[in-house]
């Protein structure tokens, strides 16, 4: 049966990805699912090679018929983006036809029913792309969001939906997903079916209130959680709260990881941190993996 | 003047600039306002530790369905283009949490069934640091989007401020864009590591797409390499400052000590406050 661990972090910047792509590379061979499609940086520790590519039909944008177009202005009174204005009037003092801001329009189609001359439609726009590609872990499934786009929750639901099919097509129990950033409604395309989240804090306070929001959701999606302490001797006091209010919320403790330069040089290496070291965090991760496989029982 | 301290990278010290920024503004005399728009883990309070004064929900329009005059066309939900509307057998169904609050249903409505009601999304709590006046968005856990609660917070920035800092949201979203176009200067930073510049490259491309006036900030710079730094004076992109790693910041930042963080930055904010002042001034509303 196809496992699912999910890494998250309420708040960004604590280390999710670097520890993904270790426990990718303790845990290979496996699928590797990317949903962090706005910055999607794992991809820089894996050095995929991509062998299928999609693009991501992710909404639609309206688009003017200026020939049918007498601007009424109807359009532009409806548009919640602002999206909809008029263009610069022609030499002649002619009034100009209406326009759509692809960036700022949403897809509603509201200007579409608003027009009175059926000069508005909705036209398909790709707003991104996967990818299916072969890295040192095993596949990977990863994707790009382009920059201004915000509903990504569906293409994490792709990249998600497709690892496991890569996961049942190869034979491989095991999809780590780098998880989406934040609380919204990406992490709950991320997790929808996680088998463990294992959350990533930091020892600070911002730490501390991301990890207990994203527990919060996690815990109200019934999915199982272990907690992290990453970089815990910065606050050693905090980082025992943080497990504290974790384990509050149901959460199993796993091994806390200090705080260590080499996260950074063997970043700029492209490698996972474990691939090169043994000793300082490279073994707090080993032990922070065999946690996460007691808890799994995968072996 | 209004400042956005933007990142691709979320992590990078966004937080930290920003309360600084809006902490040594205010004590040079500035009358000075902070707006936390980073609504999914909003941080700025834990540096600042506002006295919290009004805190009120941030509601959308979403459709309600009168029951008794839904005729069961099924028109609502073809028209809508987020799936925020079904149409079941028996009933029609509405999902709030995808809908964009377009209105499209309601006008396509042929019975006149559907009215807009309001329903929470996030909260906003408004108050003092001190002199320093404070806004904060929130969102609530599982939104979509999160554009309404930021265009909440960024509403109550008074107009006769000397100074407004914006702490945006990280990553390249719709929401980020909407806290740039507000601003008159950008202060993207970015840490020297690779995650760091290419996350870098993401935002250099939205801020240059935008139009507005940018600037750099590289924290942690001594223990990335010197790329970054490298794109940056290629480029003639200005560096406000480089802050190299100290664990003594990283402590003052654990334990909330804004006073500390200032000090550490404080020529970092001193070059960033000289370029937002040097601006022409119809670039300072």
């Amino acid at each position: 049966m196809t496992r699912e661990i999910v890494v998250v972090s309420g708040k960004g910047g604590t280390g999710k990805t670097s520890i993904t792509a270790s426990l990718a590379a303790l845990g290979r061979p496996l699928v590797l699912a990317d949903c962090d499609v706005e910055t999607p940086d794992l991809e820089m520790l894996s050095e995929p090679r991509v062998a299928r590519q999609r693009p991501f039909a992710g909404g639609k944008k309206a688009r003017v018929d200026t020939s049918r177009c007498w601007a009424c202005g109807a359009c532009e009174l409806v548009c919640g983006s602002g999206a909809i204005r008029q263009g610069p009037a022609g030499a002649n003092g002619e009034e100009a036809a209406y326009g759509v801001d692809p960036v700022a329009c949403d897809g509603c189609g509201a200007c579409v029913l608003a027009c009175p001359e059926d000069a508005i439609h909705l036209e398909t726009a790709v707003t991104g792309a996967w990818f299916l590609s072969e890295t040192r872990f095993g596949p990977m499934v990863h994707a790009r969001l382009n920059p201004g786009e915000d509903d990504s929750g569906r293409l994490v639901s792709i990249v998600r939906h497709r690892a496991r099919m890569v996961a049942e097509q190869r034979g491989l129990s095991l999809v780590l997903v780098d998880g989406a950033p934040g609380v919204g409604a990406r992490v709950l395309a991320s997790l929808a079916h996680a088998d463990l989240a294992l959350v990533v804090a930091e020892a600070t306070p911002s730490g501390l209130y991301g990890a207990t929001r994203v527990l919060r959701l996690v815990r109200d999606m019934g999915v199982g959680a272990a907690l992290c302490v990453n970089r815990w001797d910065l606050d050693p006091d905090l980082a025992d709260r943080i497990e504290a209010d974790a384990r509050a919320l149901g959460a199993t403790i796993v091994t806390r990881i200090r705080d260590d330069p080499s996260f950074v040089s063997s970043q700029l290496r492209g490698d996972a941190i474990v691939e090169r070291a043994r000793r300082g965090a490279a073994e707090d991760i080993a032990r922070l993996w065999g946690d996460v496989r007691g808890f799994m029982s995968v072996d | 003047m209004k400042i956005a301290v933007a990142s691709g990278k979320p992590g990078t010290g966004k937080t930290m600039l920003a309360t600084a920024l809006a902490s040594v503004g205010s004590r040079i005399g500035l009358s000075a306002c902070y707006v936390d728009c980073g609504v999914e883990a909003p941080n700025g309070c834990l540096l600042l530790h506002p006295r919290v004064e009004v805190r009120r929900s941030v509601t959308r329009r979403v459709p309600l369905v009168d029951h008794a005059l839904c005729g069961g066309s099924g028109v609502c939900a073809s028209v809508c283009q987020f799936g925020g509307i079904v149409r079941l057998p028996t009933q029609t169904l509405v999902h709030p949490e995808l809908c964009t609050s377009c209105g499209a249903c309601v006008a396509a409505c042929p019975h006149g069934a559907i009215r807009e009601v309001p329903r929470s999304v996030g909260s906003l709590e408004i108050g003092w640091a001190g002199s320093i006046r404070f806004a904060q968005g929130t969102l609530d856990p599982g939104q979509a989007r999160s554009l309404p609660v930021i265009e909440a917070a960024l509403s109550e920035i008074p107009v006769d401020e000397d100074l407004v800092v914006i702490d945006a949201p990280p990553g390249a979203t719709a929401s980020m864009i909407a806290t740039l176009r507000y601003a008159d200067l950008v202060v993207v930073v970015a840490d020297a590591t690779l995650f760091g510049r290419v996350d870098f490259g993401i935002i250099l491309d939205l801020v240059r797409r935008l139009g507005v006036d940018f600037g750099v900030v590289i924290n942690r710079s001594d223990i990335g390499d010197q790329r970054l730094y490298r794109l940056c004076t290629a480029e003639d992109i200005p560096i406000f400052g480089t802050i190299p790693y100290s664990r003594s910041l990283a402590r003052a930042y654990a334990l909330g000590n804004l006073d500390a963080i200032s000090l550490h930055l404080q020529k970092t904010i001193e070059s960033t406050l000289d370029h937002a002042l040097s601006l022409p001034a119809g670039r300072r509303p």
